[in-house]
């Protein structure tokens, strides 16, 4: 990375001026022409990486901004393809993505079984190897495309994760990756009756802890844990068990360490990175379902530097108070003052910024970054409107 | 109408369980069941007329939710298309909506060049005739689906608006509707020197008011008028220009008109109105421009009665209140927060619920009507969840 600080590009929701070029589309626009794709090379295969939804959601980055982005790629002389897991791919029909709509191929990261992968060698904790998507390692240029909402194993998916977790297969995504969390102890066998095992699974409201009678064994599925800590008032007198921070950094280390393998796989000046800050979920896209926006929309972010591009998004969303009449009656929100949005909704040991640290730690990038915001509206406000907004009678005409 | 209130199904985005039979598109098909397309007869021909968008606006209802609508006509025997305006039709493929994703032909409402139109006579103020889309009126059922936001000319659009504009042709959409405020006199040319009538040109900040030296004619554009009444201020002393409630009530009414000459060419028992309470833009998708939501998403409403589903939108919109600080610096936000939200952004006198109160005296339907909330938060969360939420492994394996 080069030397001061970042830079990432910002357009907010919000106009300062009727006209079209003063709006979102035109911001997004905008940013892409700050990008400069003039350093993607003809006939290079460009991937936009995005997560193009799953079940009944819909609210990922809209096909209306894809095929804009499709088409500054075209124009900058690369081959561009949108890429995701297979079952993602296969249904990118029901949230509008197509190769009409698009206006570009929409291709499985790793092939139509998810047998097309690379090794490389992880050797972090429990996870010897990750098996990255082939049809990514294979790309020329990534186009790391986010929709930015909270995340229950991490507390926010950003770009980090879209590549993270999105550019890996199928069995590395949900076991390795998402199994990192166990492989520090927690819980003292020795000292833990069956008995007080069954009292702790009863403890959890989330139903979070599970425990194996004939083996002895207890788990906590800390991606859904929420840490209200009724398990430790449980375990008080025991002392068997431990909520600790370790545990969950786990994973969200291990996320920057994916992320960065396939970073490393592109030259660093065909990187790009756009984060959607909106329709701020809760939760996933990967859950499946339409979910409140818990947080007022913000706007896109560009940059060349995922470091600045997740630090920007975060800091931009914790000016933000998260809008608590749209948290969903089952979250259980954390009041303590000081708390990210995202930690309030997914508990404070999900502290969205650990992936973040980390990634800078690896050399990914650089926090330090300088926010320039594009057509804001205190300029644009300044500048004349049309006289009219609406379609002009029968445009098409 | 039948006796009794109308019944209107809601589904909020708001959800009590992680289950995705409780999540927002789970609703949307439970609306659509109780609408109950029974009443749609085998080979029936649908218009599920909607607002495809324009220029670079993308918050029109999601192709994801369209394509569950279409899915359940043709389980009901029926033979949907969408409908829109020809320019509408013609680009519906940026925002995602073609007959691969739609699942259905998307059809201009009155051919590709507006020609196709049936005449219906309205006799209103200086109104004779309005030229409705002659596919609109063809079809033998109407669903009535609509993106609902606010309208600088009217408040607010809805169900009504979707088809009292969208369903005309479109000389007399701009020219016969949307000219209609300035046909009760509201200026006094004998009054009005010139100078003076130059000095009110100059009084209007949005640059509304115009005036011909020649023709000494003077003109105010009131669909983009918020009532700040400087030009009276100008005007004091004078006084040769006046308008009031009286004139802006004129769009509300010729609006309700138009849509009532629309549902009269359907039987009664095929007319379904489903709208969207999502994205909630200060202004209409026909300005083609992204726009931040000034009121928290709410859900989706569902009725077989257009008078009550619009009491119920703006009631519950109502409710919801303004998010103040999202409102576009270019509004004149009112404080007065006993005025609707749509009023503190438009005006005092564009007031959402005159076009709904006029639809009621034109016997179209009822504002008496019964909330119905379908998959409640408060059910759902008693209610046993499941133990997984994300794709545990590829389930298009």
């Amino acid at each position: 990375m080069s030397s001061g600080p970042s830079n990432v590009y910002f357009g907010s929701v919000i106009l300062g001026n009727t006209a079209r070029w003063a709006a979102f589309a035109a911001k997004v626009d905008e940013v892409i022409k700050k990008l400069d794709f003039k350093t993607i090379d003809k006939k290079d295969k460009v991937a936009i990486k995005m997560h193009l939804g799953f079940n009944d959601g819909y609210q990922t980055v809209p096909v209306f901004f894809v095929r804009r982005i499709v088409k500054a790629v075209k124009e900058a002389g690369g081959y561009p393809f949108i890429t995701d897991n297979p079952t993602a791919v296969y249904n990118a029909v029901e949230r509008g993505y197509t190769q009409e709509t698009c206006g570009c191929p929409l291709i499985p990261v790793a092939g139509v079984k998810d047998g097309y992968t690379y090794d490389f060698d992880v050797n972090f904790h429990n996870v010897d190897t990750l098996k990255i998507g082939g049809v990514m390692a294979d790309a020329d240029v990534l186009i790391d495309l986010t929709h930015v909402k909270g995340h229950n194993s991490c507390g926010f998916g950003g770009a980090i994760k879209n590549i993270a977790l999105g550019g890996y297969h199928g069995p590395s995504r949900w076991q390795k990756i998402h199994g990192v969390e166990q492989s520090l102890p927690y819980w003292d066998a020795d000292k833990c009756t069956p008995e007080h095992a069954k009292k702790l699974v009863e403890s959890c409201g989330e139903g979070v802890i599970k425990y194996d009678e004939e083996k002895h064994k207890l788990t906590v599925a800390f991606g859904m844990c929420i840490q209200c800590m009724d398990c430790i008032e449980a375990d008080k007198d025991v002392g068997c068990l431990q909520i600790k921070q370790e545990n969950f950094s786990l994973f969200q280390e291990l996320m920057a360490i994916g992320a960065n393998e396939i970073l490393k796989t592109f030259d660093e000046n065909k990187r790009f990175f756009l984060n959607f800050l909106i329709n701020i979920t809760p939760f996933c896209d990967c859950w499946g379902m339409g979910l409140p926006n818990i947080l007022n929309d913000v706007g896109v972010l560009g940059s060349r530097d995922i470091v600045a591009v997740e630090q920007a998004s975060l800091d931009l969303i914790g000016k933000q108070e998260v809008i608590e009449s749209m948290v969903p009656p089952f979250v259980k929100l954390h009041n303590e003052p000081g708390l990210h949005p995202f930690q309030r909704i997914n508990g404070p040991l999900k502290d969205p910024y650990i992936t973040v640290d980390y990634a800078e730690k690896l050399g990914m990038g650089s926090k330090d970054y300088k926010l320039i915001e594009v057509l804001s509206p205190k300029k644009t406000a300044k500048k004349k409107g049309p006289s009219k907004v609406t379609e002009p009678p029968g445009s098409f005409f | 109408m039948s006796a009794g209130k109308s019944e209107v199904y809601f589904g909020s985005v708001q959800h009590g369980n992680r289950g995705k039979w409780a999540s927002f598109a789970a609703k949307v098909d439970e609306i659509v069941k109780k609408l109950d397309f029974s009443t749609i007869e085998k080979k029936d021909k649908v218009a599920v007329k909607m607002h495809l968008g324009f220029g670079d606006g993308y918050q029109t209802v999601p192709v994801f939710f369209v394509r569950r609508i279409v899915k359940a006509v043709k389980e009901a025997g029926g033979y949907p298309f969408v409908t829109d305006n020809p320019t509408s039709v013609y680009n519906a493929v940026d925002r995602g909506y073609t007959q691969e994703t739609c699942g259905c032909p998307l059809i201009p409402v009155a051919g590709v060049k507006d020609k196709y139109l049936r005449k219906v006579d309205v006799n209103y103020r200086n109104v004779d005739k309005l030229h409705m889309g002659g596919v609109l009126a063809d079809a033998d059922v109407l669903i009535d689906l609509s993106h609902v936001k606010g309208h600088d000319s009217c408040g607010f659009g809805g169900a009504v608006k979707n088809i009292a504009l969208g369903g005309f042709s479109k000389d007399h959409r701009w020219n016969k509707i949307h000219g209609i405020e300035g046909t009760i006199p509201f200026w006094d040319p004998d009054k009005c020197t010139p100078e003076h009538a130059k000095k009110l040109v100059k009084s209007c900040k949005d640059g509304l008011i115009s005036y011909d030296e020649e023709k000494h004619k003077l003109t105010v554009s009131f669909g983009m008028c918020n009532q700040c009444m400087d030009c009276f201020k100008t005007d004091e002393g004078v006084g040769c220009l006046k308008f009031g409630e009286e004139n802006f009530r004129l769009f509300s009414e010729i609006m309700a008109i138009a849509a009532n000459e629309v549902l009269k060419t359907f039987d009664e028992k095929k007319r379904f109105f489903i709208s969207f309470l999502t994205q909630i833009t200060t202004t209409c998708d026909c300005w083609g421009i992204g726009q931040a939501p000034i009121v928290n998403d709410i859900g989706v409403l569902g009725s077989r009665d257009i008078v009550a589903i619009e009491a119920a939108s703006l009631d519950l919109i109502a409710k919801e209140g303004l998010l103040v600080d999202k409102v576009p610096p270019m509004s004149r936000l009112l404080d007065d927060k006993t005025l609707h939200p749509f009023q503190r952004v438009h005006g005092r006198m564009k007031d959402p619920y005159w076009t709904v109160e006029y639809s009621e005296k034109l016997g179209m339907g009822s504002r008496d009507y019964k909330l119905i909330e379908i998959l409640s938060p408060e059910k759902t969360m008693k209610m046993k969840g499941p133990k997984t939420v994300v794709e545990d492994e590829p389930t298009f394996m």
